[in-house]
């Protein structure tokens, strides 16, 4: 039995790989649903959002991400997205991200369609602008210099909805969501010196750098990794803006299970470890 | 004077605009907007450099055929199809650049991500055992905010999210604060040091 046990210290990581396929695979083959405990953290940038007046001053979303972290940050956008356009807030998106250009034009125009919501009166599209710190700068004195085309090619002074919008003062606040720092600098270079509310939208891996700068307020709040999206859906689901949670409650159902599978095998790893080293002392002995 | 005009250029702007930085006057915040238009220019042409020299990166690499010379046709070739897909067929939804986007070049990069998912598990498994103090409390965290983070985490006591979230809002932002005030000021020193002239590892070693 004990060598039995001592096996769990050394298991082949084929096998590691294996049952951690199975986890996420099984959740999202038979949707398992589930609730989700919303952290403080989400939740302020939900009330945040909540509280932007209808047709005022716009959301802006920065798509400041590639494909490779898509799947966490997607369902963020989706699911902000969404919010704005239930309660008809004017959303402005841009990418600081050379492969974001293409990721917000999709999710932009997937979630207006859902909305009927017009371009370039409801929301607007810029696709990439390259310069990041500048073009966060620039946007602090003239927004127009930084984006005078859209997405489309259509001049900045043609879009009905940018016609009040000059600089960070005419935006209510910026989600910047990223997989790398891009918050960070959206906080340094536009939260800091022109006083415009930053939120951040970020991966799992990243989003624990950010703690301090949500306890000193430089930060709304944060969406965190794959939780922080199905945590969104939930609340804008509960709110009664939106029908029924999406991609991220479904994955973050697989993210559990493979969560609970890792904590097993440390504990059968531990149990393997102490269980070996007794029976190395009792041979030595 | 290839050395000296860089470094006065370099020591002059620096100074200038931490000063600009602290007197928000009507004639330095001119200077600022200017200087920012000015940014966006140089911008243009340092990607313009940036490609060139990636550009010649690979083809020197085939020519000199350097081992994995193969990935470099692959890259080039890859490049110079993106972008004649974005100029022949535009990029908005539906495009035949969009479609190589999201069928193809997407799928690819999240595959790659995500197979680190699975190398984070062996390695979570193999790395967590409690072999000294630090290593049970790192053991111990680490369970704690795993389980905080999944809702069978809170169907089985409640406080597990709460204190998750504890965790990372007060031991973890303490250490991650302790980071951040090294990293400020470690940044700080070494801007110092450019101004200054004493770091010159960015003209290229010299």
């Amino acid at each position: 039995m004990m060598k039995f046990l001592a096996k769990f210290g050394k298991l082949d990581r084929r096998i590691v790989f294996g049952l951690l396929l199975a986890t996420i695979l099984i959740p999202l083959l038979f949707s398992v649903k589930s609730r989700f405990y919303v952290d403080s953290a989400t939740q302020k940038v939900f009330d945040y959002v909540d509280k932007i007046e209808p047709n005022g001053r716009p959301l802006m979303i920065s798509f400041d991400y590639d494909p490779q972290v898509a799947a966490e940050l997607d369902p963020m956008a989706r699911a902000v997205l969404r919010h704005c356009f239930a309660r008809n807030v004017k959303v402005v998106g841009l990418s600081l991200a050379p492969q974001g250009d293409a990721i917000g034009e999709g999710i932009m125009t997937q979630v207006a369609r859902e909305f009927n919501k017009k371009h370039g009166v409801d929301y607007s599209y810029f696709g990439y602008r390259p310069g990041m710190t500048i073009i966060m700068l620039q946007m602090g004195v003239n927004v127009s210099k930084a984006l005078p085309l859209d997405y489309y090619q259509a001049p900045y002074d043609s879009l009905p909805m940018m016609a009040n919008i000059h600089n960070y003062d005419d935006i209510a606040l910026i989600l910047s969501l990223a997989g790398s720092t891009y918050p960070v600098s959206w906080m340094i270079y536009a939260g800091t010196k022109f006083k415009v509310k930053i939120a951040a939208g970020q991966t799992a891996v990243m989003a624990p750098d950010n703690y301090p700068f949500l306890q000193t307020g430089q930060f709304v709040g944060q969406l965190g990794g794959m939780k922080g999206g199905a945590e969104y859906e939930q609340l804008i689901v509960d709110a009664g803006y939106y029908g029924k949670p999406d991609v991220a409650s479904k994955a973050m159902n697989a993210i559990a299970y493979s969560h609970l599978l890792i904590i097993l095998l440390i504990v059968l790893g531990n149990v393997g470890y102490f269980i070996s080293r007794k029976l190395d002392k009792s041979k030595q002995s | 004077m290839k050395k000296n005009v860089p470094m006065a250029i370099v020591f002059v702007l620096g100074v200038f605009f931490i000063i600009q930085f602290f007197i928000p006057s009507r004639p330095s915040q001119m200077i600022f907007n200017k200087a920012i238009e000015w940014d966006m220019v140089i911008f243009v042409f340092a990607s313009v450099i940036a490609v060139d020299s990636l550009v010649r990166h690979h083809i020197i690499k085939i020519n000199r055929k350097n081992k994995g010379w193969g990935y470099s046709i692959v890259y080039l070739g890859a490049a110079l199809f993106m972008v004649l897909a974005a100029v022949f067929s535009g990029t908005r939804e539906g495009s035949f650049y969009m479609k190589i986007f999201n069928y193809a070049l997407a799928p690819m990069q999240s595959t790659m991500f995500a197979i680190l998912a699975f190398y984070m598990a062996s390695a979570s498994y193999r790395a967590f055992r409690a072999k000294s103090t630090e290593a049970t409390m790192l053991l111990i965290s680490a369970f704690i905010v795993m389980i905080g983070l999944i809702p069978q985490g809170a169907a089985v006591w409640s406080g597990f999210p709460k204190l998750s979230e504890w965790l990372m809002l007060v031991p973890n932002m303490a250490a991650k604060r302790g980071i951040t005030f090294g990293i400020g000021l470690g940044i700080t020193a070494t801007s110092l040091k450019i101004i200054l002239g004493i770091e010159r590892n960015w003209m290229g070693g010299q």
